[in-house]
């Protein structure tokens, strides 16, 4: 993973005296409210309901285990003890106290992290594939123009004050798990037949009150030309973007209101007059990053020594079986796996982790994992290189830390934001709903006959739960004061991205899982072998959910 | 006369912004900062001499648009009226990078003290506060809050990763 040099560690020393000074400034009323709030939300401080919120970066999810020790540490002494995984792998403190934020960000840039574009009209966290540098089905790592991006938009003086906030996501393999095509950018990178690397690049994606899939606009642009041609799609957003209703003022709106030939001829007038600058990456330092990528000390195993290792164990041990069938991923080395850390057990706030939990993990990643974790968008931590013959005895250490629930990828990992309880934009609750589902469907068989199904959850339209790309997706709406929830079914994040439709008239919260069941019901009835939900619901369309569902509410 | 920061050092403001000149005889002696369009028509007229004329370019302008009539100015102003209003950062980085113009790059109006190394590394180097309540002296500081960037700017045209 990157390591910070002096120069990253310069910069940063420099932005938390820089807010320290900001916050100094608007405590002594000398800074006013309205202009300390885009300089407090480019570093990652929101005032929510009951407390200021800090968002904390994980550039494209990867952390070592001194880095959760030290959130461990300021969960433990700024906050309440826990804190929360993003949507967009970030992590969340939900107490801090504004005073004490200047420290908090000095503790963090001590391990080289910070809060810096994780909130505000700028260019946000880049996020990644949790599985970057270990998937099967990748043609190129793609952490490393990550890594690339994360320095180039860090302090970009000409983005900070964007019409919007803007958020860019990589990926590098086969099944997109990045959800490339609902980001403002999305990449892809790829080799071409002259085994070059370059990128596909998609723009206007994005979800929100407008949920819009993004289009390409490049089938193929040269890994060298990526930052130029970055810097030239936001500079066309910054001078034409909506200045006047927020609401319309994303690059996905710009882009559907020009047409994305006429975005693109825009686009590309700008590029031709800045794709030769100093920002042009060379190859050397496209190969400097990628130094920081290399493997690590896989030791040289063999794929059926390491199965055959655990075989009898798995066998006297059901429990483990479908532990590893559903938590733990292949990996593109022999006698590797990934391994999943649920954070949706049933009864805590979905990605929600606390100081000691954190401290386990790290523990964890340094015995099994090279000190290094993932956060997932969907909200769980991954250790990505953990030998296969360790995997018996790292499932118990999991069990006894609370991070073995066996559902990654099944109806109760759900994809869910912190909702009316904390948020201060949220028209409903989440969690609790979240929760009442879990408990709803505590029978693993049934669930495992279900099979994969995303169930994503949001308090409000601002969609940080994703519900538009949810096979299965919750959206928490005000009616008079009432907390009400509308259904969509049919969402997809990956390859064959699209958006939800809803199903009718929105639920009370009492009702929400009995409508989920019948909902189940009726793929479980329809449904061919092989098809997982989302596939049935392609195949019969909403008409049959929506009969029955509100056949029987009536 | 309000301060004026220029090159990193306080001065008296010497400019006159006329916003809504109505006609070229009407202009007043001395240094004028005119908004663009108003150049732009009447640029046949305007017989002040370069060291006096400067133009206004606004949020909405196509900074692309003052490429003709940059060698007959000294001073480019880009006037901010809200600042989060972000459209002049690229204005300016358009003016000096792509049309190149090498006289003064004036911000006017409603930028704030914390944007000032940003618009400086976009290309400005003359800052004219429109709010008469701040501190110019103390808003100095705010130049140096980093001395160190990842990425090109007009100040610093080569990334950091060309100087590791």
């Amino acid at each position: 993973m990157y390591v910070y040099d002096q120069h990253d560690a310069k910069i940063l020393s420099e932005r938390v005296a820089q807010f320290r000074g900001q916050t100094e400034r608007f405590l002594a009323g000398e800074l006013k409210e309205e202009q300390f709030l885009p300089l407090r939300l480019q570093n990652g401080l929101y005032v929510q309901r009951l407390a200021p919120m800090l968002r904390i970066n994980v550039p494209y999810g990867m952390m070592n285990s001194t880095q959760l020790r030290r959130l461990a540490h300021i969960a433990r002494h700024y906050d309440k003890g826990y804190c929360h995984i993003s949507t967009r792998q970030n992590v969340q403190f939900n107490w801090p106290d504004l005073a004490e934020v200047p420290d908090i960000l000095a503790e963090l840039a001590e391990v080289g992290m910070h809060a810096t574009q994780s909130s505000g009209n700028c260019i946000r966290n880049t996020t990644s594939d949790q599985f970057a540098g270990i998937a099967s089905d990748e043609s190129v790592d793609p952490r490393p123009y990550c890594e690339m991006i994360r320095q180039w938009s860090s302090f970009h003086p000409e983005f900070a004050f964007l019409p919007r906030k803007f958020k860019i996501a990589v990926t590098g393999a086969d099944a997109d798990r990045a959800a490339i095509r609902v980001h403002d950018i999305g990449l892809r990178v790829k080799k071409n037949d002259a085994g070059e690397v370059g990128f596909q690049v998609f723009v206007g994606g994005g979800l929100g009150r407008t949920p819009v899939i993004g289009q390409e606009i490049c089938d193929f642009l040269p890994e060298n030309d990526l930052l130029t041609y970055l810097e030239a799609i936001i500079r066309v957003y910054n001078l034409n973007g909506n200045r006047q209703n927020k609401y319309k003022a994303r690059i996905k709106i710009l882009v559907r209101a020009l047409g994305i030939d006429t975005f693109k001829e825009k686009v590309t007038a700008q590029w031709q007059r800045m794709k030769d600058s100093y920002t042009k990456v060379p190859g050397e330092e496209i190969d400097r990053l990628k130094g920081f990528f290399t493997t690590p000390a896989y030791e040289s195993l063999s794929e059926t020594d390491s199965t055959q290792a655990i075989a009898s164990f798995a066998e006297d041990n059901t429990a483990f079986k479908k532990w590893m069938d559903r938590n733990t991923q292949q990996h593109k080395v022999a006698g590797y796996s990934a391994v999943t850390l649920s954070l949706k057990p049933t009864g805590v706030a979905p990605g929600d982790i606390t100081d000691s939990q954190l401290e386990a993990i790290a523990d964890l990643a340094d015995k099994y994992s090279f000190g290094e974790v993932r956060t997932t968008h969907e909200q769980n931590i991954v250790l990505a290189d953990v030998k296969t013959a360790d995997l018996p005895e790292l499932w118990q250490a999991l069990k006894d830390n609370g991070f073995a629930t066996p559902n990654i990828g099944m109806l109760t990992d759900m994809i869910c934001c912190p909702g009316g309880d904390f948020c201060s934009l949220a028209n409903a609750k989440s969690i609790p709903i979240a929760e009442d589902i879990q408990r709803t469907f505590d029978d693993w068989d049934y669930l495992y006959d279900l099979g994969p199904i995303d169930l994503n959850l949001s308090g409000c339209m601002n969609a940080c739960g994703h519900h538009h790309v949810g096979n299965i997706g919750i959206l928490g709406v005000d009616k008079k004061g009432k907390e009400f929830y509308q259904v969509q079914l049919g969402g997809q994040a990956g390859n064959d991205a699209s958006l939800g439709k809803v199903l009718g008239p929105a639920f009370t919260r009492e009702e929400i899982p009995e409508v989920i069941k019948t909902i189940l019901d009726i793929y479980v009835n329809q449904r061919t072998e092989e098809e997982h939900f989302v596939d049935t619901y392609q195949r019969i369309g909403l008409e049959p959910f929506k009969e029955r569902v509100y056949a029987k509410a009536n | 006369m309000p301060k004026l920061i220029n090159n990193g050092v306080l001065e008296e403001n010497v400019w006159q912004t006329i916003s809504e000149p109505t006609d070229v005889a009407s202009l007043p002696e001395g240094k004028v900062l005119l908004p663009l369009a108003f150049v732009q028509a009447n640029i046949d007229e305007i017989t002040i001499s370069k060291d006096n004329l400067g133009i206004i370019i606004l949020p909405a302008d196509a900074a692309e648009d003052s490429a003709p009539l940059l060698d007959k100015v000294s001073v480019v102003a880009f006037e901010f009226q809200n600042f989060m209003d972000g459209r002049g950062f690229s204005q300016a980085r358009i003016v000096r990078e792509e049309l190149g113009f090498e006289g003064e790059v004036r911000a006017t109006g409603q930028f704030i003290r914390d944007q000032l190394l940003y618009l400086k590394r976009c290309g400005f180097n003359a800052f004219e506060f429109g709010d008469e309540s701040v501190d110019v002296e103390a808003a100095l500081a705010s130049l140096s809050d980093f001395t160190e960037y990842y990425q090109a700017g007009v100040d610093e045209p080569k990334p950091l990763y060309q100087r590791r």
